[in-house]
């Protein structure tokens, strides 16, 4: 579906894009993505699929995880996608040097969003249900490739300054350099065991007690796939390309790709264990316990918030690369739970985000990215006093702060890291949730008690919100708080899933 | 080799130790020092250039003066060198030198949350331009803008905004003006081609980067000298 779209909008796009302006692009690529979804959800047979099924002779596999988190991928992209839907609809006037001025002037303010943009998502999202859905080095390479390949012209397609020419091509650097780690990874495991497929792997990887060459392999592919999810010590890119591309592509930036990856990850580790020692358990848990330092460390030093949510991601990462490691059926639950319950939050920040940028109505302020600083959001409270409580309900999620859903992610985390023996690293993942919540305080301090100062540049504006915006943020904060009292459809999903992996 | 580990183990504590101190809750800052011009040591971290690299006639030196500051003078002459294909001639200019890199690439400055480009200088009636390199993509874009001087002979400060610079590249501007990547600011210079004949001398104490008690990078601010029972200017809801 997602490839017969991306087909149709190309030619759509070069045939058509005077006559169909590129909001309506946006909104087709959201409703196609919604369909993927529901498509991908009715293939969800949990009896008939079983154990898997390899389509395309064995290079891709269909199992009850690609499905469930194929239709997560396509609703978070959708979501992702509204975020184009940016025009506010302000019905009243603004005041501006006490003239009042109609809205439609300040429309040119807004960025028209490029009839590409969704064409681009829908390339991203093919390569990400064919990468977790790959069984095969080979179409793993080419899944990784289309869905980077995609996410790097997003990352430089909006060139309005030159911190985000140097971030995208940044970005393009460091992610063909851990692509071709991947690649020298994978063509190692062909060459020292003639196989490409994951089955066959997993076949040699359970009857074999230490093979070296497979292990070195698999380091140099691990080594790329961290790259890719900045994961530390691999994250020096992400604070900088996070922070100069346009907040739209940002979110996208930081929730898609670890979806897919840290998934993939999770499969591939399935099929290339050792049958009684692994060294995935000890990478995992090296780069989780760097990634949750750094992540913490970095943050409390930044005075910009699109980095201070770079370093938060890359602590959240070392969250679920702790999971990861574990690699037990409960961690792999909590995995599971963490990572859909952090892709919703993240989207959440973003949307809020986004909406404070077009309430401030500063001049000088970069068009794609409104809201740089920290300090840009002070007292803002005052002016939109539930888009504030929205922002502190997500940030307070995010350090995990009970009773909303983020409480309940780290809880199974550390439970499984526990139970396993890591006392360590549950250790220091505590301490640093408890140190980042430092950096998330900070943020709600400034917009809840800052006090809030009109100056010459400020409007006083009275614009709200588009509807689409609000009923998002609004849906995602009531879905957070909202989440203890009826926990069971996300908490069964992700164990159904689990179970799916470990007992067929 | 081992200076560069040092630099790289340099940059790490320092960043720790920014983090430690949770720099990002500092707040408002008047003026981040940047360059200055008082001893020897100083003058090492310039470099100078004129015309005659090409086979021009122009001479320019950079010396420090027993005041104690900076002082960029010599004389410039329009003479075409013996180069057929150099069709104008004439320049000079000063740039600080860019800091050797560590790991996590080269020093750079930080002027995100400082609105103008402070000079202190004191110059004659030739005409000026202060250059900005950043650590963008592109080695060669300069970001130039005319030093104006108000009382020529006189000690004064010059406060440029960053916005207001212009993106040339080889000394032609360039067509898209995309904005300065204010947070990577890697050299700063002068540079004199007004194609007059004749001597030219400027003195220069130090640049920094400032803000004044209003602004605040791009944003604005009230100065913290007002009371807690000013007039605020939001509606009566709390």
């Amino acid at each position: 579906m997602v490839l017969f779209s991306v087909l149709t909008m190309i030619v759509a796009i070069a045939l058509f894009s005077l006559r169909i302006s590129a909001i309506n692009f946006n909104r087709i690529a959201i409703i196609v993505l919604i369909y993927s979804g529901f498509l991908a959800y009715n293939t969800i047979y949990t009896d008939l699929v079983g154990s898997g099924i390899g389509v395309f002779s064995g290079l891709f596999q269909i199992t009850a995880i690609t499905q469930s988190i194929d239709v997560f991928i396509c609703l978070i992209g959708a979501l992702v996608l509204l975020l184009g839907e940016n025009s506010t609809i302000g019905t009243g006037t603004s005041l501006k040097d006490g003239v009042t001025v109609k809205q439609s002037s300040m429309i040119g303010k807004y960025l028209p969003v490029l009839a590409e943009y969704p064409l681009i998502v829908l390339f991203s999202v093919l390569g990400m249900s064919s990468l977790i859905s790959s069984s095969d080095l080979v179409s793993m390479f080419l899944s990784i490739e289309l869905q980077s390949f995609a996410v790097y012209i997003l990352a430089t397609i909006y060139r309005d300054s030159e911190s985000a020419t140097a971030a995208g091509l940044k970005y393009f650097l460091l992610g063909s350099l851990s692509s071709a780690f991947i690649l020298l990874g994978s063509s190692l495991i062909y060459g020292f065991t003639g196989l490409t497929s994951f089955e066959g792997l997993y076949m040699l990887c359970s009857t074999t007690t230490s093979n070296h060459a497979i292990e070195i392999s698999v380091l140099l592919i691990v080594v790329g796939l961290l790259f890719k999810v900045s994961a530390a010590p691999f994250h020096n890119w992400a604070p900088d390309v996070y922070d100069g591309v346009p907040t739209m592509v940002m979110s996208w930036l930081v929730t898609m790709p670890k979806i897919s990856l840290l998934v993939f990850i999770l499969e591939f580790q399935g099929f290339t264990q050792l049958s009684n020692w692994s060294s995935w358990t000890y990478l995992l848990l090296i780069s989780s316990l760097l990634s949750l330092m750094i992540g913490t460390i970095g943050g409390l030093s930044q005075y910009r918030i699109k980095r201070l949510l770079a370093y938060s991601t890359i602590s959240h990462v070392g969250f679920l690369l702790l999971a990861l490691a574990i690699n037990s059926e409960e961690s792999i639950e909590s995995f599971l739970f963490y990572l859909i319950q952090y892709s919703l939050t993240n989207v959440n920040v973003f949307f809020i985000l986004i909406a404070f940028g077009y309430l401030l109505h500063s001049r000088g302020l970069a068009p794609y990215s409104p809201v740089q600083f920290i300090n840009q959001l002070k007292g803002q409270f005052q002016m939109n006093p539930l888009l504030g409580i929205s922002l502190a309900i997500c940030l307070f999620s995010m350090a995990g702060i009970p009773p909303l859903v983020g409480f309940f992610g780290k809880q199974m985390v550390l439970y499984s890291a526990v139970h396993n023996g890591n006392f360590f690293l549950a250790l220091v993942a505590i301490l640093t949730s408890v140190v980042s919540a430092a950096y998330y305080l900070r943020v709600i301090k400034v917009i809840h008690f800052d006090p809030y100062t009109v100056t010459d540049t400020n409007v006083v504006n009275k614009e709200t919100v588009t509807t689409s915006s609000s009923l998002v943020i609004a849906t995602l904060t009531l879905l957070l708080i909202f989440f203890i009292f009826n926990p069971t459809p996300l908490l069964n999903s992700a164990h159904l899933i689990t179970l799916s992996l470990f007992y067929w | 080799m081992f200076s560069f580990l040092r630099r790289t183990v340099n940059v790490v504590g320092e960043s720790s130790l920014k983090a430690l101190r949770m720099d990002g809750l500092q707040g408002w800052q008047k003026e981040l020092p940047m360059f200055t011009m008082n001893t020897s040591k100083d003058l090492q971290q310039w470099v100078i250039g004129c015309d005659k690299d090409i086979g021009g006639f122009s001479e320019a030196k950079l010396e420090i003066t027993p005041e104690g500051v900076g002082k960029f003078s010599g004389n410039l002459s329009l003479e075409l060198p013996a180069n057929t294909e150099i069709q104008q001639s004439g320049y000079a200019a000063i740039r600080s030198k860019v800091r050797p890199s560590s790991m996590f690439g080269t020093p750079c400055f930080d002027t995100t949350l400082f609105r103008y480009l402070a000079l202190r200088v004191r110059g004659d009636h030739r005409k000026y331009f202060v250059n900005i390199q950043t650590d963008g993509v592109i080695q060669t874009d300069l970001y130039q803008h005319r030093l104006f001087l108000r009382n020529p002979g006189e000690w004064q400060t010059v406060m440029i905004p960053f916005r207001d610079f212009v993106l040339t590249n080889n000394g032609m501007i360039q067509e898209d003006q995309i904005e300065m990547m204010r947070e990577r600011v890697k050299t700063v210079g002068i540079s004199i081609t007004d194609r007059e004949d004749g001597p030219f001398e400027i003195e220069l104490d130090w640049i920094k980067a400032m803000n004044t008690e209003t602004t605040e990078g791009d944003m604005d601010r009230r100065p913290r000298e007002t009371t807690e029972d000013e007039v605020d200017f939001t509606k009566s809801t709390h």
